[in-house]
């Protein structure tokens, strides 16, 4: 008789097991892995954009890097502040003499601001003004020598009036 | 702790009282479940020989503890080896000549305590050895719950347990024990065609050493104003005619008488040893005696008025008889020992 | 309340083999929400990981946009000064052009040049030599070409030519 009850236990037991575990795993275990799986899922695709993302920053900073190295005089150029001074001092090695006259500033293209300056100045030839205008290219400002020029002889020299137009960036 | 006991008064706890009869178990369970008694009965199983359990009690009492979590069986015990003293301490054994390691004590009330020698204890847990045992009360206990009338705890009043197998005495002066004394009854089974009698004396005691007990030895009794029926039958001649009858009425008689003259003969053994009892009360210097004026007997059983009667007479003192229930009260007692 | 001789038998409510088979149950009960709370706790940082991974992509983004912006910029500094000394050049080129295209003969004593007009004031032994060596070349790249002559005193021609290129190009030589 107690060896009835005894199994009858066992098995009332073992099925209240198997039905807690199983009910416990289909209601709490399986959404969860479920959940986990779609979790992955979305991680995974995010990981990829984060990576493609940042292959697409560095290919920019790449492009950047590679601008910045072309442009650095150029760019360096636009920020320079423009010292007539200077730029008188240079003009010297060309022109026996040269004055500045400010003509007024203008927003050039949004982000540039342009000085107009007229240039008065004495030239021995017209030799000098070309190596003027070929040198002003790499002078440390941006600089446009542009119409009205006039050149006149007077004695030995050429007293030649011109526009100079400087670039800089507008802050 | 009182969480688990608060839980467990939600389910059916079963007590059941036991106690020993002639030849007898006499058994009243109640079933109770929140507080309330559901069920209620009272069975009795023969016993075997060796006062041992038989099948029929056994089997009874282990369906009931397969049936029920909580089953809580009491037993009175009613060995003689069972006594009070008063005071609770441990070296109060000693005083008295009991040696503290050979017995149990309970204390009541924190001023008096009842011993009894664990062999006896043992025994009697090895007779229910196969169903199990909870509470083994003593008479003494049982006794001095059923005083109800604080009143009564006096020097002059004498209170009485009257069983089927024992008679218990206790005497307090309101909280303090001041004298008892315990006396099993024996039974005799009577064949009244042997005219020798066997000389009646209390159980022998066995296992005891230097215990000073509060009763009697046995002396050889002699019944007084016993008739014998068949010097009776002898003597008589005159009657041959109606014989027949005679016989049979004689036989009723015999019968009717048999069990008068056992319960007559218990009875004077009874009384006697109350007497010895009271006398034994008096003459000793230990009780600082005064008088007893009445004696309350706490009747679990039928009692004739001749004891009654004798007493009032030979010991003059009033008799106030109240009728009781051993097993009941065991069963209240030990509901309360479980705290419900 | 004490009464009894004898403490009495310990009850259980649930016997040692429900205990243990409850317990055993419990225990892999919890055993199992364990296991799910490592799976929400995964879950937990991967969603943590994403949030991140999304404000990362976010900042990415933004900071493409901003190199984007930068090199666009940097590729019009790099138009508008390669414009400016192109024209320079250019202006050059003109000049030199110009001043070779007079002969030894004629002399220049003032030029004012424009946009779109050229005036040239200066000496000529004749006006044929003008109009055939200065003249002509002037006529081809001028739309218009008008020249003016003053004789002078040592017999030599004073002249002022005024060239002009009509119309909205303000093409350069």
């Amino acid at each position: 008789m107690a060896k009835n009850s005894m199994i009858f236990k066992l098995i009332i037991f073992l099925f209240l097991f198997v039905i807690v575990v199983f009910t416990v795993i289909f209601l709490l275990i399986v959404p969860s892995i479920k959940e986990l799986k779609a979790t992955r899922y979305e991680y995974k695709k995010v990981y990829n954009r984060l990576e493609y993302a940042n292959k697409e920053l560095e290919a920019k900073q790449k492009d950047l890097k590679d601008i910045k190295h072309q442009t650095l005089k150029i760019s360096k150029a636009f920020e320079n502040r423009f010292e007539e001074s200077d730029f008188l001092k240079f003009s010297k090695k060309y022109f026996k003499e040269a004055t500045l006259k400010k003509d007024g500033n203008e927003t050039y293209k949004k982000s540039f601001k342009e000085y107009k300056f007229t240039t008065i100045s004495k030239i021995s030839d017209p030799t000098v003004f070309y190596r003027f205008l070929t040198d002003i290219n790499r002078y440390d400002n941006i600089i446009q020598t542009d119409f009205p020029i006039k050149m006149a002889a007077y004695k030995d020299d050429i007293n030649t009036t011109f526009t100079l137009k400087v670039y800089t960036l507008a802050k | 702790m009182k969480l688990a006991k608060t839980l467990q008064k939600k389910f059916s706890n079963v007590f059941v009282a036991i106690l020993s009869e002639k030849n007898e178990y006499v058994l009243k369970y109640i079933v109770i479940k929140n507080e309330k008694i559901k069920e209620s009965e009272e069975k009795r199983f023969s016993m075997d020989e060796d006062k041992k359990l038989s099948s029929d009690i056994k089997e009874f009492l282990l369906s009931l503890q397969k049936g029920y979590k909580f089953v809580y069986i009491v037993v009175l015990l009613e060995s003689i080896s069972q006594n009070c003293l008063p005071g609770c301490e441990k070296e109060k054994l000693k005083e008295y000549g009991v040696e503290e390691e050979k017995v149990y004590t309970v204390c009541v009330d924190k001023k008096w305590m009842s011993y009894v020698l664990k062999s006896d204890i043992l025994w009697l847990k090895s007779i229910f050895e196969e169903v199990g045992l909870d509470f083994i009360y003593s008479p003494f206990l049982v006794l001095n719950n059923f005083i109800r009338n604080k009143k009564s705890r006096n020097k002059n009043t004498l209170h009485l347990l009257y069983s089927v197998n024992s008679i218990t005495l206790m005497l307090f002066d309101e909280e303090k024990l001041v004298f008892n004394a315990f006396f099993k009854i024996p039974f005799k089974e009577f064949d009244f065609k042997d005219e020798d009698e066997e000389e009646l004396k209390p159980e022998e005691d066995t296992n005891i050493d230097g215990i000073e007990l509060d009763n009697i030895e046995s002396e050889d009794e002699e019944f007084e104003g016993f008739v014998d029926i068949t010097k009776l039958e002898d003597d008589d001649d005159s009657f041959k005619e109606d014989e027949e009858i005679l016989q049979d009425a004689k036989e009723q008689i015999a019968s009717s008488s048999l069990e008068d003259l056992e319960l007559y003969g218990r009875e004077v053994i009874i009384f006697k040893y109350i007497k010895s009892a009271i006398e034994e009360y008096y003459k000793n210097d230990k009780y600082d005696s005064e008088f007893l004026e009445d004696i309350i007997f706490y009747c679990d059983s039928n009692i004739s008025n001749d004891i009654i009667t004798m007493i009032e007479n030979d010991l003059f003192l009033n008799v106030e008889i109240h009728s009781i229930d051993i097993k009941e009260e065991m069963i209240n007692m030990s509901i309360k020992e479980v705290d419900f | 309340m004490r009464y009894s001789f004898i403490t009495p038998r310990k009850k259980e409510l649930i016997d040692n083999i429900t205990k243990m088979w409850l317990l055993f149950i419990g225990f892999v009960v919890i055993m199992l929400f364990a296991f799910d709370l490592l799976i929400k706790l995964k879950i937990s940082s991967l969603k943590n990981q994403m949030n991140e991974y999304n404000s990362k992509i976010a900042a990415a983004k933004s900071e493409t946009k901003k190199l984007q912006k930068k090199i666009l910029f940097l590729n019009k500094e790099k138009a508008v000064a390669e414009e400016i000394y192109a024209s320079n050049s250019v202006l050059k080129d003109s000049i030199k052009n110009l001043f070779d295209l007079v002969p030894d003969q004629i002399t220049l004593q003032k030029v004012v040049m424009d946009k779109n007009s050229l005036i040239l004031y200066g000496i000529t032994p004749s006006k044929d030599t003008f109009n055939f060596l200065l003249g002509s070349p002037l006529k081809s790249i001028f739309q218009s070409s008008n020249t003016i002559f003053y004789l002078g005193k040592d017999g030599w021609y004073r002249f002022v030519s005024s060239n002009k290129i009509v119309g909205n190009d303000g093409d350069r030589l």
